[in-house]
Order: structure tokens, then C-alpha cells, then sequence
């Protein structure tokens, strides 16, 4: 398994930032040839929005950010907020919208088994993972993972900022002659118990195999990831000046929201700066489970502010927690902004989606889907405008009629405005060949330059 | 098993766009009426007379339309089937209001032709069952054979360790549902290597000279933590010894450790000597023993003990090797730890009497009762790791005792393999796994090593992993005497078979029915049946959904998780009551004991039942408790709610699943949001507002079978308790609240209670119901209809002993059923 790998110093200086020592290398390889990376982060936000207050009204490039956005009028020519988007199979079916944000499946809504299908992290993974460390990288800062993988199953997301800065960039305790026998061993045991299952499978039928192919193919997939472990075994991890290594290994938690939050986001830049991976998933709380923001004086979960039952006092504590949110996500734009490979910033490589796959919690609606995206000019973006889909047919909003709004974010006003599309306009943008993904109709033309 | 389609049939040209169905494209587009009844004139004319008017292209009525449904009845849309002929069966359809209805005998003939075409269709797919099944084991099952098999125990909900298992209905075992993916692997090998270490530690080098064996005591706080200027003084007084650690509510503890590092992972037994000061009318305080880094609580208890009788707990905690992050907390609800209260000050703590700081709260009242739950440490011991010589016993079973002796090896692997794999191995099989130590040899690994990632390898392998029933090289129907032992051992024990059970097995003998019963009667005797009545209970009535939800602080002061907790213990011990005490299924609809322990007989307002300790026992009801059965325990009444407010159809939907297993369609997309009402609106209950809101037909229909089996609970709010009026915004008094209700066959309640005496009427219903949740647990699939008459047969085994839960068990192992792939 073992080979001696060649890896050229160019390839080793490529996205990683100018403050950061560099491994002097001079004989890696197996690994692809370098490329300009091309970045993807998806941000996932549960149970909703005030949507009375952050719905904007008029589409175009002279749009207004309504209050809960204020902070992304410095990011304005970087993002572009979306209106009108939602899944069509899952209209009406709660609580499980985190699972298909990124998939667009199909979810029983009587209970009964659900098989996710795959998101498209992992598709762009699957076509530009190999060139990094880390084809991608789950997390989450409460609540599940965003990723699912190729047979529906969910990819785990790493929760706590110590075990992702020591995946990202800690030492391995054990000498590299050392972890390549593991990984030698680990090999064999894969081989043998993968031969076993495949000459029980041989004697089946093929309706009977389903749960053995399973085991093989993940069997093979964990061997695959073995393999890549000792071809990485040779590229040292990034090292993170100490100053930065301190920051990012600070021990903090919900009860300090805000740097918590803020902690993720550093964590996640400082992965996209060394290039270990170029495609993060990260929930920002899960539908039933996200926290109160002590912060901004509210302990209230955000699953309870949801179901505010028209109270105006939670309306204006969940609009306060929006623009929390917001203001962590403006945040992590100015902290891509601030980093640049050559001419272009880190942003400027990077494309970002920030949204729920809820929108009007109270009653569960899901259309109308509050959605943001942000970055990727170098992938051909064009930002600027509110695009809105519900306009051409609704003429205007009146968010002052509450019952009439809350219509629009509970049954799609345009059937074919579907969050498949973005995601398929995000495919196409760094390079994945799809023309399709799960229920689009078409990639989104008038985000993309 | 009712997967209804009414709410998926939506528009051809929508579905044609969502999916690329082509094969039966050129189906639907036939314009005519070419559905699948016309394959039997008869049944044709009826669908054309009484159905497809109203469930065709035009109308589609309830979203549900016949024409477009497969040809082939009984293997295609089956769910779709079986709902059409159970309501044509049950007069449901055609709708009563239309004047031409068929005849009674019409639509018989109807019922039993897709009956009969339902047998065929169940036979053909029963017939094309795959020749094995494999059904990956849960975590916990994990854990128990792992423990069982090697004699180690496996922390497999420490972060990093195994992942959460997918549950259907609840159900957490279900081979079909029960995935597998690259981190399951990944994981196990950790797992698999952790477990191996632990089992067979780096043996001490030849010459070293013996570790010392860890443990010993030490006070909470030492003479060397308290500060210079009180030591002496304390000294001259004799008290230095006499130190204390008081906690306030809320307070934490760190110096639980001793000076020496925990030598190897393992088993250890921790002792706290201490105090738990409780006030008169309040909360006892209590003592919480929590491990930061894997997040665990490793021990809990309230605790009541006079300030000069101190009393000890011991508990045992599976720990790694190291220093552990062990926190201790006096977690109850109580003043605020912050200063100014600054209890703690300088001055060493050393009793009540003895005063305070001027500027600390006050610890007493004048009559020296305690004002606040205290907690005051002495002391803590260590002993361990502990190995009992049964676990040594195994672990030796698979190490060669001979350095280098490969054909030893051979034997301890093939050993480990057979009890691992439950069932005989082949030689090719062991062959395998010796190749491996093989390669490991040629690599310079030592023999030991080497031999352990021979175990490792059976430790991942296929056979482990999965309970496999049935054979690759044959078509078998009937489990064989090793499917038998693992499918019974798992059910009831949750792990694999034991020495009785495999041997029984190896001698050919657990296919009769009176060793069967004989073996039921011991598995339940024994105490790891509670792994049965626990795991049963939960997934069967969706405990696991108590707290998913974390009640609104603001509404719900009262609720923590040490009550939700104590939710969860009655109604799991509320089951293992009405099993070991040969009770019946009636007692599930409604009884006049529960099990609680003195904090749920708070919360429930009970003050006069009369407790002996702090332990949970079984209590009899006074009259108007207003509980009695599952119905109406605080953990069903919170996992129907949200956290802010109970949710009527939610317990509607719970009854009409748990207590009649039938699973109400989902709601349809696109309904209307519920309307919010303003604060200055007059106040409504939610009754009130939903029955505003479900006045389209539409929603009636489906909602006059939920709703009445949930509104029985009005006077039950989010969190169980009582009340008679709904606490909620707007304007005016709060208004009071209305359990009545009226069956969908008109039988009509005024409250929880008459509902209860309903369902009581119902009971063989229920028990159908019940014993088809047993199935499902302990056959690890759903039942279909191929399985009805078996499970009407264990249905009136059980009607006739009275729908005693035991003899309910026994009759199910003992079925045909349980016998069966």
C-alpha cells in the first residue's frame, strides 16, 4: 500500500495563506495535480424565520435589506438573497426539513422509514474532494449533519471545535512509520472480511443482497479512505501560527454564543485558508434543539420562538435571534473577505449558501424558503440583486396582512422555483457534470454571470 | 404498514415531472379505464359504479384516485389495496350520503377478490424473500454481546464511539431500516481496537517491578487546599480533619481524583461519603456525578442524610485509562450560585452551626432547619479496575497461553469466531483470520498483537455484525436451532445466547414448545430481562421522544431533567410491574397503582402517598388522581406535546398508532397555516382553535378519527399536569377546558377517565395491536399481511389467559410465527 509519493512545493504553497508555515517538502504525489480552488460552505439555520420581518420586498438591484439583514448591507455586492424557493416533496412535513435541505428527498410523513437520498456536498466532494486532505468536512454546532452520502446514509458531523482543530491541524501523537503499519493493517483486516461477505454474496440472488452489498460497499469505501490516509501520511498538516492555534482552541460553549459561533466560523476558514478541504457542511442548530442566545438575552430554544402563535413579543424576540444569526454569518463573510490567494479574496473563491429548510415555523410552512447566497465571483456569480420568484406572480407583498404572508411561505407561489435549482446552479459552479439535480427544473440564470 | 397514498396521488403531469417512471408511463397515459379491476368483469363494474366517479381523473376526491393504481393487485400499491378493501369492508366507502349503494353482498365479493388476490401476491413475495436475512445489531446489542463474548465493557455512546441507530415507528430494530455505512466500519474497528486493549492490556516488561495496585481514599477537601491562615488555627482546634465541602444548588466539585492516575481502562468503583441536608417542604438535594470530556453522567441520586451522619454511595463507572474530567454537582434547582451569596469565602467549611461569613446567605432557619437542598462532601474512594473472574475467564478463552504457538491460535480465534458469529465456522473462515495473524507475524509484530488484530478482523467481520438468518445455498422458510437461540436471547435479553441457550441449541432442542416455554420462563426470571421491558416500552410507545422537545423554562419552571427522568422510570417500570407481577393488558388502559417515586408524586400533587425511601415503588392511586395506565403518565402527556403547548391531534395520532396500531395518513402539503391570534384577542383554548380551523370537509374526514382519541387529555397540559382551565394568551379569564369527545363510531366520553373505559371495551383490539408491536420488536421486520393468522392465532392464545402479559410473551415465542423467517 505503501509508495513513495511525489508532491511538488507548488502544489504545497497553493491556498495556504502567507502566515502560515510552510512544510518544505520535496517528494509527495498521488495526489492530483494542483488546481484553483474552487470552494463550497452550506449553512444550515432550523425552524425558520420571523418571515413578517425578513421578508424583502421589492426584487432587483435597488432592493432594501429589511432589518434582520442590516448587517449584509457591507457584503451587498457578495450576496444574493432569494426569495420563493422550496422543496416540493416535503411541503408541509416538519421537523425533518434539516435532512433534505441539501438532498430535496422525499420523506414518508407517516413515520415510517425514510431513505435520504444524496446532498449535494458530496457530489461536489466526489468530483473535487481528492484534491484536498479532507474531501469535505461535516460539522455542526448543535444538532445533526447536513451530508449524506450516495446511498442516503447521514455522514456523522464532528461538534466539537477541539476534535475538528485536531483533525484539521494536530500532531499525530504516533511517528509516521508507526500510523502507515495501522493503516497496513487496517488494509488487511478490510480484505479479508471483504472477501468473506463477497463469497456469501456470489451464492445469492441479486433481489438478496442488499444489506451484503451494503457492508461491502462500505467496507470499500473505508479502505478507499485508508488509502488516502497514507498517501496524506507525507503532506504534514498545515501548521497554524500559535497566536491563531490559541484562538481556535479556546474551550467555549453556548452558554457564550456569539464567540462560540464566531469560533466555528474562524475553524472554518482556517480550513478553506490551508486548503485541507474545499467543501464544508456546517448546522447551526438542529430543528428540535437549537439553543437560546444568551447573548442577546433570550433563553428561549428557537423551536419554542417558532411556534410563537402570532405573540408579538416572541415575534420580536425570534426577528432578534435572526438578525443574530446574520450578524455571525456577515461575520464569517468579512473574515473570507479579508483573506486573499493572489488577487482574489477567499470569498471570492468560495460560494456560500446560508438557509432553512423552514420557513414560517409556527404552522410549519415551508415555501418561501428563507435563502442566502453569498461569494464565488471567481466561480462566476453575479450578486447584487434580490432574485424573487413569488413577485411576477403575487404583484407585491403586504406583510402587514400576516395570514396572507404566511400563505406564501407555507404553499409555493411558483411550483417550479425549487431549491434543487440553486443547488444544481452550485453543482455547475465548480465543475460537477450534472444538468439535473433531484426535482430541478433549471440552474438559476440570474445569479450566475 | 399503512403507507396511504391518498395524500401522494397528486395530478399526472406533477407526478411525471418528479419522477422518471417510464415503464408505466405508457400506463398512465391510456385514457380509458383500464385500472387493475378490469381484470375480473365483475369487480370492474363495481368500481365503475360506485368508485371511480368520485377517486377517477376528474374529481379525484381526497387526493385518492383508482384508476392509476398498478394492475397487478397484491404486488404492487399494496398499501393502496388493502386501504380500499378495509374501507369498502368496513361500509366506510361508498360514502352513505350517495343514493346508489352497492349491496352489502356486492361489496363483499369486492373484499374478498383483492383479498385473495392480496394472499397470492403475499405468497409470491414470501416465496422471493431473500434467502438470508441480515439484520445489523443496535447499539445496545452491541454493547451486550461485546460484553458478553469478551467480558468488556463498551462506552458506545461516548463521543467518537458507535452512531445513533434509525428507528422506524420507533422501532429501533428493524433489519430493513438499520443501515450500514463507511463511519459504521470505521467506528467498529475503533471500537473493535479499543475493546481488544482494554481486553488484553501490553503485558509489563519482564524485569519491571510490579505496579502497586490503585485506589485508597481521600478527603474532599485536603489539608494541603486549605489556606495557611486557617490550617493552623484548625490544627490547634482539632478540626483540621474535619473539613467539609458544602454545595449549594447548582454548585460543583472537581477534586474527585487521587494522585495517581487510573492505571488501564476499566471498571471502577467510586464511593462519596457525604451529607444531603433536604428543607422541609422542598426538593432533597442531589448529587450528580458527571465526566465533562465524555459527556456522561456516570452517577445520580437524590440525597437525604442528617449533617452528622454522613451516609456512603458506591457506584461502578467504565472509565478510561488516565485522569479523568470528573465534575460532581449538587444539581437542583435552588438560589443563585453567583456572588453575592459567595459561599464558599475562604473560610473552610466545617458545619451549619458553626455560622457564616457575615455577607453569606443564611444555610438555616431559626429552628436550624436547613433553608436550601445542601450537599456536604466528606470523603472519596477508589477501587478498581475491576475484572471478575468470570470476564477473566473469557478474555483467556482466546489467548493462546503459549508466546508464538500458532495452533493455539488457530483454536482461540476459531473459539472467539463461533461464539461471536453464533453459529458453527467453517475452517476456510478460520483460516482466514489466521492468515491475518500470519501476516502480522511477517510484518515483526509480537505474537500477542498479532493474534489480536486476528480478533479484530471477527470483530468487523459480516457475521458479527449482522444476525444472519436463513442459508445462502438453500431456500429456507423455518429458522434453524441457532436463529432460534439468538433471535429469543436478543428479544429478551438484548445479547447473544448463553451457554444454556447455545447448547440447547447445539443438541437440536429449541424447536419444541415446552423447552421453549421453559426457556422463556428463565430468560424473564432473570434480572437482564429488564433490558427487554425497558427497550420494549420505549420504542413501542416512542418514549425516546420525552424531552425531544425541551419544555418552555418560562412556562414550565418545574420541569428539569431529573424529573424527565423519573417520566421516563414509571412508565418503563410501570411495564416491568404489570410483567413480573402477572397483571394484565387492561392495566395499560387504565389501573389504580403506579410506580413513582416522592419527586413525580410531587409534581403529580400526590401528597398523601406515603414513600420509604427515595426509590421508586409501586403505589396505589388515591381516588381522583386523575391518572392510572400509560394514558394519562406524564412522560405520554409531554412527548405528545411540543414544550410550549399539548398537542390533541399529536395524542390523537399516539392512541391511534400505540393502543390500535393504525398509523393515520400525513397530513396533506400545502394546508392552510394554522392562524395566530393576536394578544388582545379574546383567549380560546387550542381546542377551540383547531376545531375553527378543521371545518373544511376535507381535513374532517381524516381528523374525526384522530382528534376524539386525543381530546380525551385536555386536562393534562404540556408537561402531564392537571388542570381545568388552558393557561394561554389574549384577552379575558383563562378558559376552561373540555375533554369530551365522540368516538368515530358515537360512542361519546365526558373525560379521560370514561375514555379509558372505552378503550377498556376495545381490548381486543388493543391486544392484536400489542401483540403485532411484540412481533415487530422481536422479529426484527414489520408484520404484512402474510402474517395475519399467525398473530390471530397468539391473539387468542392470549384472549384465553385473560391478556396476562406474561403468558402474551410465551405464547409469541412459542408461535408458529416466531419460528418463521
Amino acid at each position: 500500500m505503501s509508495k513513495n509519493w511525489q508532491i511538488s512545493r507548488r502544489q504545497m504553497l497553493r491556498g495556504i495563506g502567507a502566515a502560515i508555515a510552510l512544510p518544505a517538502l520535496d517528494c509527495m504525489a498521488g495526489i492530483p495535480e494542483p488546481s484553483k480552488p474552487k470552494r463550497s460552505v452550506f449553512l444550515y439555520i432550523p425552524n425558520g424565520v420571523n418571515t413578517l420581518t425578513w421578508q424583502i420586498e421589492k426584487a432587483g438591484a435597488d432592493y432594501q435589506l429589511t432589518k434582520p439583514l442590516q448587517s449584509l448591507e457591507r457584503h451587498r455586492a457578495d450576496v444574493t438573497p432569494i426569495s420563493g424557493l422550496h422543496h416540493p416533496l416535503v411541503l408541509g412535513k416538519h421537523h425533518n426539513c434539516e435532512k433534505v435541505w441539501l438532498t430535496g428527498a422525499n420523506v414518508p410523513g407517516d413515520g415510517g422509514a425514510f431513505r435520504n437520498t444524496v446532498s449535494a456536498d458530496q457530489l461536489i466532494a466526489e468530483t473535487i474532494g481528492a484534491a484536498t486532505r479532507f474531501p469535505s468536512l461535516e460539522m455542526a454546532i448543535e444538532g445533526p449533519s447536513l451530508a449524506w452520502s450516495k446511498d442516503g446514509i447521514q455522514i456523522p458531523a464532528e461538534r466539537s471545535t477541539q476534535q475538528l482543530f485536531n483533525m484539521l491541524f494536530g500532531v499525530e501523537k504516533d511517528g509516521k512509520e508507526t500510523i502507515r503499519r495501522r493503516l497496513s493493517r487496517r488494509g488487511s483486516i478490510l480484505d479479508l472480511v471483504a472477501d468473506d461477505a463477497k463469497r456469501v454474496k456470489d451464492k445469492l440472488g441479486s433481489d438478496d443482497r442488499s444489506k451484503l452489498d451494503e457492508y461491502l460497499t462500505a467496507v470499500r469505501q473505508v479502505e478507499e479512505r485508508t488509502r488516502r490516509a497514507d498517501e496524506w501520511l507525507n503532506v504534514p498538516k498545515p501548521v497554524v501560527p500559535a497566536a491563531d492555534a490559541a484562538r481556535l482552541q479556546r474551550k467555549l460553549s453556548m452558554a457564550e454564543a456569539g464567540a462560540y459561533y464566531r469560533l466555528f466560523y474562524d475553524l472554518m476558514v482556517m480550513a478553506l485558508r490551508t486548503d485541507s478541504t474545499r467543501v464544508i457542511t456546517c448546522g447551526i442548530g438542529g430543528e428540535g434543539n437549537a439553543s437560546g442566545i444568551p447573548d442577546i438575552g433570550i433563553l428561549q430554544a428557537r423551536h419554542g420562538l417558532s411556534h410563537h402563535n402570532g405573540d408579538p413579543e416572541q415575534l420580536r424576540r425570534l426577528t432578534q435571534t435572526d438578525t443574530f444569526l446574520i450578524d455571525q454569518f456577515s461575520y464569517f463573510l468579512d473574515q473570507l473577505k479579508e483573506h486573499k490567494e493572489e488577487d482574489q479574496t477567499l470569498l471570492d473563491t468560495t460560494q456560500v449558501l446560508w438557509g432553512s429548510g423552514m420557513a414560517y415555523g409556527h404552522s410549519h410552512g415551508n415555501a418561501n424558503l428563507p435563502t442566502i447566497l453569498a461569494g464565488g465571483k471567481a466561480l462566476g456569480y453575479s450578486h447584487g440583486t434580490h432574485v424573487d420568484f413569488n413577485l411576477p406572480k403575487i404583484g407585491k407583498y403586504d406583510v402587514s396582512n400576516a395570514t396572507e404572508h404566511y400563505k406564501i411561505c407555507s404553499r409555493p407561489v411558483d411550483g417550479d422555483a425549487r431549491v434543487s435549482n440553486l443547488l444544481l446552479t452550485m453543482l455547475q459552479r465548480v465543475d460537477v457534470k450534472a444538468d439535473k439535480f433531484q426535482d430541478s427544473v433549471k440552474p438559476i440564470s440570474q445569479i450566475v454571470a | 404498514m399503512k403507507d396511504i397514498s391518498t395524500h401522494n396521488t397528486r395530478p399526472l403531469a406533477a407526478r411525471l415531472l418528479r419522477h422518471s417512471w417510464l415503464p408505466i408511463l405508457s400506463f398512465l397515459l391510456v385514457p380509458q379505464r383500464s385500472f387493475a379491476a378490469a381484470q375480473d368483469p365483475k369487480v370492474q363494474a363495481y368500481f365503475e359504479a360506485h368508485c371511480i366517479k368520485c377517486h377517477g381523473a376528474e374529481t379525484a376526491k381526497g387526493d385518492f384516485r383508482i384508476d392509476t393504481l398498478s394492475t397487478l393487485v397484491g404486488m404492487e400499491n399494496t398499501p393502496q389495496w388493502l386501504e380500499i378493501m378495509e374501507r369498502i369492508n368496513s361500509g366506510e366507502m361508498p360514502p352513505k350520503k350517495v343514493q346508489k349503494r352497492p349491496s352489502a353482498e356486492e361489496s363483499a365479493g369486492v373484499v374478498a377478490w383483492i383479498a385473495a388476490k392480496m394472499m397470492e401476491g403475499e405468497a409470491a413475495r414470501m416465496a422471493a424473500r431473500g434467502r438470508v436475512s441480515y439484520n445489523r445489531l443496535t447499539r445496545d446489542e452491541y454493547v451486550n454481546t461485546v460484553r458478553d463474548l469478551i467480558g468488556v465493557h463498551y462506552d458506545a455512546k461516548d463521543p467518537g464511539a458507535l452512531l445513533d441507530d434509525p428507528e422506524w415507528h420507533g422501532f429501533e430494530r428493524i433489519g430493513s431500516v438499520l443501515t450500514l455505512s463507511p463511519s459504521n466500519i470505521d467506528r467498529y474497528l475503533a471500537a473493535a481496537e479499543m475493546i481488544l486493549n482494554e481486553a488484553y492490556p501490553e503485558p509489563l516488561a519482564k524485569n519491571s517491578k510490579p505496579v502497586p495496585p490503585f485506589g485508597g481514599s481521600k478527603r474532599a477537601v485536603g489539608e494541603n487546599e486549605i489556606s495557611e491562615r486557617h490550617r493552623e488555627r484548625l490544627r490547634e482546634m482539632g478540626l483540621l480533619d474535619k473539613v467539609r465541602f458544602e454545595m449549594w444548588p447548582g454548585d460543583m466539585f472537581r477534586n474527585s481524583l487521587l494522585k495517581d492516575p487510573l492505571p488501564e481502562a476499566g471498571i471502577y468503583e467510586i464511593s462519596y461519603t457525604l451529607s444531603g441536608l433536604k428543607p422541609e417542604n422542598g426538593r432533597a438535594p442531589h448529587l450528580k456525578v458527571y465526566e465533562a470530556r465524555l459527556d456522561r453522567i456516570l452517577f445520580e441520586q437524590d440525597i437525604v442524610a442528617r449533617e452528622e451522619q454522613p451516609i456512603t454511595v458506591t457506584f461502578r463507572a467504565h472509565l478510561p485509562k488516565g485522569r479523568p474530567t470528573i465534575e460532581v454537582y449538587n444539581d437542583v434547582p435552588g438560589p443563585s450560585n453567583t456572588p453575592p451569596s459567595n459561599r464558599h469565602g475562604n473560610v473552610p467549611f466545617i458545619s451549619t452551626k458553626m455560622g457564616r461569613i457575615p455577607w453569606q446567605m443564611k444555610l438555616t432557619d431559626e429552628e436550624d432547619k436547613p433553608r436550601y437542598p445542601f450537599l456536604i462532601l466528606d470523603s472519596i474512594a477508589w477501587r478498581g479496575p475491576l475484572v471478575t473472574d468470570d470476564e477473566k475467564k473469557l478474555r483467556e478463552d482466546y489467548m493462546p497461553p503459549e508466546d508464538g504457538n500458532l495452533e493455539q491460535a488457530r483454536d482461540c480465534l476459531a473459539t472467539l469466531a463461533r461464539r461471536a458469529f453464533r453459529r458453527p465456522v467453517t475452517a476456510e473462515e478460520v483460516e482466514g483470520f489466521v492468515g491475518i495473524v500470519t501476516k502480522e507475524l511477517a510484518a515483526k509484530e509480537k505474537f500477542r498483537d498479532a493474534v489480536k488484530v486476528g480478533m479484530l478482523a471477527i470483530l468487523c467481520s459480516k457475521s458479527f455484525v449482522f444476525i444472519a438468518e436463513g442459508d445462502e445455498n438453500a431456500n429456507r422458510v423455518v429458522l434453524n436451532d441457532g436463529e432460534i437461540a439468538s433471535r429469543l436471547s436478543y428479544f429478551l435479553w438484548d445479547t447473544m445466547p448463553d451457554a444454556e441457550l447455545a447448547a440447547l441449541a447445539e443438541q437440536g432442542k429449541l424447536r419444541g414448545k415446552a423447552e421453549l416455554s421453559k426457556q422463556v420462563a428463565r430468560l424473564l426470571a432473570d434480572a437482564r430481562s429488564s433490558r427487554f421491558t425497558d427497550s420494549f416500552a420505549t420504542q413501542w410507545l416512542r418514549l425516546r421522544k420525552v424531552g425531544m422537545f425541551q419544555p418552555d423554562k418560562k412556562l414550565y419552571p418545574a420541569y428539569d431533567k431529573a424529573l424527565e427522568n423519573c417520566m421516563i422510570a414509571e412508565t418503563r417500570l410501570f411495564f416491568r410491574e404489570v410483567l413480573n407481577s402477572g397483571l394484565t393488558l387492561r392495566d395499560f388502559l387504565h389501573s389504580d397503582w403506579s410506580m413513582m417515586n416522592p419527586m413525580l408524586a410531587q409534581f403529580y400533587g400526590l401528597s398523601d402517598v406515603k414513600f420509604a425511601g427515595d426509590e421508586f415503588q409501586r403505589v396505589s392511586l388515591p381516588a381522583g388522581s386523575h391518572r392510572g395506565g400509560l394514558l394519562t403518565q406524564a412522560s405520554i402527556l409531554s412527548l405528545t406535546s411540543d414544550g410550549v403547548r399539548h398537542r390533541p391531534v399529536h395524542r390523537g395520532v399516539w392512541v391511534n398508532e400505540a393502543i390500535f396500531g393504525r398509523t393515520p395518513p400525513p397530513p396533506p402539503a400545502n394546508v392552510d397555516p394554522l392562524p395566530t391570534t393576536g394578544i388582545d384577542s379574546q383567549k380560546a383554548t387550542l381546542r377551540m382553535k383547531l376545531e375553527a380551523h378543521i371545518r373544511n370537509p376535507n381535513c374532517a374526514a381524516c381528523h374525526a378519527k384522530i382528534d376524539p382519541l386525543g381530546l380525551a387529555f385536555e386536562n393534562y397540559d404540556a408537561i402531564g399536569r392537571w388542570r381545568t382551565e388552558e393557561v394561554t394568551d389574549g384577552k379575558g379569564a383563562n378558559p376552561t377546558v373540555d375533554s369530551s369527545g365522540k368516538l368515530p363510531d358515537g360512542r361519546v366520553y365526558q373525560n379521560a377517565d370514561e375514555f379509558k373505559q372505552l378503550l377498556l371495551r376495545d381490548l381486543d383490539a388493543f391486544n392484536l395491536t400489542f401483540i403485532e408491536k411484540l412481533a415487530t420488536y422481536g422479529l426484527r421486520r414489520t408484520t404484512s399481511f402474510g402474517d395475519r393468522d399467525d398473530l390471530k392465532a397468539i391473539a387468542a392464545a392470549a384472549k384465553a389467559k385473560d391478556y396476562r402479559l406474561k403468558d402474551i410473551i410465551e405464547s409469541f415465542v412459542c408461535s408458529d410465527l416466531f419460528q418463521k423467517r
